[in-house]
């Protein structure tokens, strides 16, 4: 646990990331809790360098695919192809045998890229031509999407986008953070390129494995359950959080605490993590969408609704 | 004397039954038991809670009659008096709906408002939201409107009233007046043994064993000192009769939020009333334990000693999560609990 320790130390006490704290946690809790990401940003707000930064910390092999309308699943998830020296198919792997894929734009490609990506994601495995290869653990996809671009993109289905585990919004630092970043870029580029890991992979693994024995007392649970409801209920909302989105917010939470060096999860974990968990499941209203009012808003209203565990 | 040493180590090695003590203890401290005497002044305040709920009575009429009855002095009431005196402000809090507040200070309240007022405090009361010091201060206001509006109020409400000051006397440090009761002696006295007569008749020998009467008493005095015994091997072994020897424990000093119970949340809770009114920052019911604490910190609360303030309540905070949510067991913490809400309370100045 004291990875993530030396992890915060490497990249935001020394600014290599400047004011992407809490993109950090998210995307190592994702991690510990063996699901995936979706990051949405703006182009240009460190969403490659975040990822590729954690996965080099962790020993963790990295690989990035950029999205495009033209690219087939077998671009992804790999093919045989003939060797005519042997007379055979040799298998040639995809980017997604790797720890961590980066899937740059993921709304750029078309369903069935898209569809073929999120079953490895949620399976663990991959059939190219009716051979099944497990996944490499720790596996993790780090898939960016742009909130701005409507043209030539294929926005995911709901079904889809409940495959990730946390949505994780991230933007543009503050004027303060901007002008830091300048100064010192070529430095940030230097040291993200020289970055060495700070647990080897077995331990990440043992890691992985301790974080799921958190323990969770009943009332939390029922805070849970309460917040997930309390979104189905809501007037603005036209579909709330299914009982995957109260299993997400359960994994992230033991996984927030675990990091926070508890093995126990506090009211405190359960909101920190409940926006990431919840707002790419909840689906509003369109008068309400019209109105303004977004998902990040709705689940805000929720947590001022639903009383923590008393007494 | 020689079967002594053989029946303590069955003592020590019989199993004894653990009592099963609930998970979370509940927020407020459970009435103070006084035995005899809590009965006899139970008895006594049936028969006053009768008698006012005829009577159009406000909450300085329930003092003078207690006072009159012998059952409070009147310091005890003026200190009662000033415990009613939280000022409506200071009242509303997370326990209390602000509307009762605003319905009590108005005085705008039709004779249902008004016994369904009656029957909401009573029933916060004693489920335990309403703490005995906002219950009484709740029901000053709810006596004041009725007297005015010439309305006698329900004999339950009474009831609680009268039991609800009987809890808060009983917390109070001041002298207790005995209480006048009701013909048929004082309950409360033990009775009266019978001395043992000088002129026992000798026992007849039995096989080896003569017992005399200087024998007998020994004998008497063995018995009495193995029932003390066996009665420590029992507070030492059963958890029953620990929570007992916990509630005889100084008492904690009572903070402007109420006097504490015995345990972790209770103690916690406590606190947390004396925060709300110390620092003037009510907790909302979606607020964690931490970001109330956080809350606490940026007002900056006006006390003696703000360093320490902060510090015991943010012990308190973790000790509270650690037993709520860490499973942890109870006398693990407890220690400390106490220690840090002593510290709470003393930094107020």
């Amino acid at each position: 646990m004291s990875f993530i320790k030396e992890i915060r130390r490497i990249l935001i006490d020394g600014e290599v990331l400047i004011e992407k704290e809490k993109e950090i946690y998210m995307i190592v809790s994702c991690l510990l809790a063996r699901g995936h990401a979706l990051i949405e940003g703006v182009p240009g707000v460190a969403k490659t360098y975040t990822a590729k930064s954690v996965a080099k910390l962790l020993d963790l092999d990295f690989r990035r695919v950029q999205m495009t309308p033209d690219l087939l699943p077998s671009d992804i998830i790999g093919y045989y192809i003939f060797d005519q020296r042997t007379g055979e198919f040799k298998l040639r792997k995809g980017p997604i045998f790797t720890n961590i894929l980066l899937v740059d734009e993921v709304n750029r490609a078309s369903p069935r890229t898209q569809s073929a990506l999120l079953e490895a994601m949620q399976e663990r495995q991959v059939t190219i031509e009716g051979n099944t290869f497990k996944l490499e653990e720790p596996f993790m996809v780090l898939a960016t999407q742009n909130p701005i671009e409507m043209e030539g993109v294929f926005p995911l289905p709901e079904a889809q986008v409940d495959r990730f585990l946390a949505k994780i919004v991230t933007g543009y630092t503050t004027h303060r953070g901007f002008v830091e970043m300048l100064k010192r870029i070529h430095e940030i580029e230097v040291t993200i390129e020289s970055l060495k890991p700070v647990i080897p992979r077995d331990l990440l693994l043992e890691e992985i494995a301790r974080s799921g024995n958190v323990r969770v007392d009943e009332s939390v649970l029922d805070y849970i359950a309460s917040i997930v409801e309390e979104t189905r209920k809501h007037p603005a909302v036209r579909l709330g959080g299914s009982p995957r989105a109260g299993i997400a917010i359960l994994k992230l939470a033991k996984a927030w605490a675990y990091l926070d060096g508890r093995n126990y999860v506090i009211p405190d974990d359960v909101k920190a993590v409940a926006k990431p968990a919840l707002i790419h499941r909840v689906i509003l209203k369109p008068e309400y969408e019209l109105q303004g009012v977004t998902p990040e808003r709705v689940v805000d209203d929720v947590l001022t609704k639903v009383p923590v565990p008393r007494p | 004397m020689r079967y002594v040493p053989l029946l303590l180590l069955i003592l020590l090695t019989s199993p004894v039954t653990y009592a099963e003590l609930p998970r979370h203890t509940p927020n407020f401290p459970e009435g103070i038991d006084l035995g005899p005497l809590q009965t006899a002044l139970e008895s006594l305040l049936a028969d006053l809670a009768a008698n006012l709920s005829n009577k159009v009575v406000d909450y300085q009429d329930i003092l003078n009659e207690l006072v009159n009855r012998g059952v409070l002095n009147p310091e005890e009431a003026g200190e009662l008096s000033k415990i009613a005196s939280i000022p409506p402000s200071e009242l509303a809090g997370p326990n209390i709906p602000p509307e009762v507040v605003k319905s009590l200070t108005s005085g705008n309240l039709s004779l249902e408002e008004l016994e369904d007022l009656a029957k909401l405090l009573v029933e916060l009361r004693r489920s335990g939201v309403l703490d005995p010091y906002s219950f009484l201060a709740l029901s000053r206001l709810l006596l004041g409107v009725a007297k005015s509006m010439g309305v006698a109020l329900p004999k339950n409400f009474s009831t609680e009233v009268l039991r609800t000051i009987s809890e808060v006397v009983n917390t109070l440090g001041t002298q207790r007046q005995k209480p006048q009761l009701p013909a048929g002696g004082e309950p409360w006295a033990p009775p009266s043994l019978p001395k043992l007569s000088a002129q026992l008749p000798s026992i007849p020998s039995i096989g080896v064993v003569t017992i005399s009467p200087d024998s007998l008493v020994t004998f008497l005095a063995v018995l009495a000192s193995l029932a003390i015994l066996t009665a420590v091997v029992f507070v030492v072994r059963t958890e029953r009769i620990r929570s007992t020897l916990r509630s005889l424990l100084p008492k904690l000093p009572r903070g402007p939020g109420g006097v504490p119970g015995n345990d972790v949340i209770s103690i916690y809770w406590s606190s947390v009333r004396i925060v709300e009114r110390v620092a003037k920052t009510p907790r909302a019911e979606y607020v964690t334990h931490r970001e109330y604490l956080r809350d606490v910190i940026s007002r900056e609360p006006g006390v003696r000693d703000v360093e320490n303030f902060i510090a015991s309540f943010k012990e308190l905070t973790e000790l509270y999560e650690l037993r709520r949510f860490g499973f942890v067991a109870e006398d693990k913490v407890v220690g400390r609990v106490r220690d840090a809400y002593i510290r709470l309370v003393r930094s107020i100045g």
